[in-house]
């Protein structure tokens, strides 16, 4: 490797930046369509109503 | 021999159709809420399913791939896949199982003829099946469904604002005219057409109801938080892929489908800019947002 090479390689290398670990909350409920809207009411024959047993909350 | 049709229902959402037929003459198909937006006439379809009412489910086969609460169960069968719905209401047997096939293009729905009345017309699709047949198919290289408000301005302008539930999508849903159209408060489908991110309304609305059957390209992504003011931050790529993720509906049973999904929200990260957005719950708001697209900030 010459000179010029070598200089070009140090240019083009970027800074060390160090690895950061971030923490994102989640919500499995609602990840995993666990949980029961009260708009959107799972378990049959409803229009819209929750059936009670079926849904454990709500959310939208 | 098969029984004939006797009656169909077919809805599309997300540029994929849905086709439901009914061979029982007691079993009548109607859809309910907001799906009734998503209802089309026929045409191809993306999904086949045929309904049918039984008095008892055989007993679930094979390897559970995922529970979820009370709510559902997912098995992997004879190469496809078995939904169980269960509830408190109705004991530990599922009120429903729907069979479909390993690329979940057809399948079928059993309702038990004890859990619904014969004299009632049914809704099959009903939540969850109907989201859970929407995420594992936009995870097979199509898209994705996020937790989401989605609005059309006056000038064709798409915004997508993201949060969990309480971060304010309704809210923002309700704060905009009538010249804007809200293609969901809630639930919103993302698909790439021809290089293009756009986003879909869907029938699975929130405490707004709004659920509209039309697509538009999406502009900006806000993900959304209460504010003293209204402000912009804006995100590093990999934060704004990690946000997206966690505001998706993934089939986290799919190994497959969740690579594919990564791999998509980062090409949504790229192909459109991603901000924090904290604001103040009133008309404002609004206006902020359509300046900040005006201006390209």
């Amino acid at each position: 490797m010459n000179n010029d090479q070598q200089q070009n390689l140090t240019k083009e290398r970027k800074g060390y930046q160090k690895p950061q670990v971030i923490q994102i909350p989640l919500r499995p409920d609602e990840a995993v369509l666990g949980f029961c809207k009260s708009t959107n009411a799972g378990g049959p024959g409803n229009r819209n109503i929750c059936i009670p047993g079926i849904c454990q909350g709500s959310g939208s | 021999m098969t029984n004939p049709e006797v009656d169909s229902l077919n809805l599309r959402v997300g540029d994929l159709t849905f086709a439901l037929t009914s061979g029982d003459p007691s079993l009548k198909l109607e859809a309910q809420g907001a799906a009734r937006h998503f209802v089309v006439a026929g045409g191809a379809a993306d999904v086949c399913m045929r309904v049918v009412r039984c008095n008892s489910h055989q007993p679930a086969t094979g390897e559970k791939l995922f529970e979820a609460g009370s709510l559902w169960q997912l098995y992997r069968q004879d190469g496809g896949y078995l939904f169980r719905f269960t509830a408190p209401a109705f004991g530990p047997l599922p009120y429903k199982t729907a069979r479909f096939s390993g690329d979940f293009t057809t399948g079928e729905i059993s309702l038990h003829a004890a859990c619904s009345r014969r004299d009632e017309a049914v809704y099959p699709l009903e939540y969850p099946l109907d989201e859970l047949l929407m995420v594992n198919l936009l995870a097979q290289g199509r898209g994705v469904e996020v937790h989401s408000c989605s609005v059309r301005d006056s000038d064709g302008r798409g915004y997508l604002f993201l949060g969990h539930s309480g971060a304010g999508k309704t809210t923002m849903a309700r704060l905009w005219p009538r010249s804007a159209q809200v293609l969901s408060d809630d639930r919103t489908i993302l698909r790439f057409l021809d290089g293009r991110l756009y986003m879909y309304g869907t029938p699975w609305h929130g405490e707004a109801e709004l659920a509209a059957a039309r697509r538009t390209p999406v502009d900006r992504i806000f993900f959304l938080g209460r504010g003293q003011k209204n402000e912009l931050a804006p995100l590093a790529p990999p934060v704004a892929v990690a946000q997206l993720l966690t505001r998706s509906f993934l089939p986290f049973h799919s190994a497959a489908g969740l690579d594919f999904t990564m791999a998509f929200l980062q090409q949504v990260t790229e192909a459109v800019p991603c901000l924090e957005f904290r604001f103040v719950p009133d008309g404002r708001a609004v206006d902020f947002v359509r300046r900040t697209a005006e201006t390209n900030a």
